[in-house]
């Protein structure tokens, strides 16, 4: 069976909204695991080419060689303990959008006070030539 | 990642294969629901996140009441 969003030969990818939908949804729910997981690469790999990290406090982050020693030196340097909940999900078209909220303590590996942060991030995804969903922008900030 | 990473992610997969268990035991209940599937899943003492991890798999197919992303 064919998976959504998976396209084997030259025709058009025409999904239903239905289909869209749980294909960003699987996306996000991969996005959570990596993230619990601390595995940098399977983070990497939801990531469409050129993608743009806008985290808060710092200059937009463009492309994957650029994000990936952020978020290596966020993992090593940092344990992260969070509750994250996924509020919602949309597709129209090759685009997409979820969103989420989260709470988070992160200590530091080398000793020190740990911090407390709430925030939300915004996920602007599209559908690849291949017709998988990425992430092709991502918006974070704090909400403290 | 590493070990105590690697050790967390298998833990919250197994918390993940319980959620689907509950789902089951949720539609295997029939009639109407007495409550929308995410606060039962919440009352049974799963995390917003292993929530969310299972979610694609539960479709929309249960419950008029949930978030919409459940």
């Amino acid at each position: 069976m064919r998976e959504a969003g998976q396209n084997r030969s030259s025709e058009p990818i025409v999904n239903s909204r239905n289909e869209d939908i749980q294909a960003i949804k699987q996306l996000a729910a991969d996005w959570r695991s990596g993230w619990l997981a601390g595995d940098v690469d399977a983070l990497l790999s939801l990531y469409a080419d050129e993608p743009v990290l806008m985290p808060q406090g710092l200059p937009a982050v463009c492309g994957k060689d650029a994000i990936r020693p952020l978020y290596q030196a966020v993992l090593q340097e940092v344990s992260i303990k969070s509750e994250g909940t996924l509020m919602e999900v949309e597709a129209s078209g090759d685009w997409g959008y979820f969103w989420s909220i989260y709470r988070l303590t992160a200590t530091p590996k080398a000793g020190g006070e740990p911090i407390e942060s709430e925030g939300k991030s915004l996920f602007v995804v599209k559908r690849q030539p291949g017709g998988a969903w990425k992430i092709a922008r991502l918006i974070d900030n704090s909400s403290r | 990642m590493t070990g105590e990473d690697r050790a967390r992610f298998e833990a919250l997969q197994a918390r993940v294969r319980e959620v689907a268990e509950a789902v089951r035991a949720y539609k295997s209940a029939g009639g109407e629901p007495s409550q929308p599937l995410y606060h039962y899943l919440r009352d049974h003492g799963f995390s917003n996140d292993e929530i969310w991890i299972y979610s694609p798999h539960i479709g929309g197919e249960v419950g008029a009441d949930e978030p919409e992303w459940v």
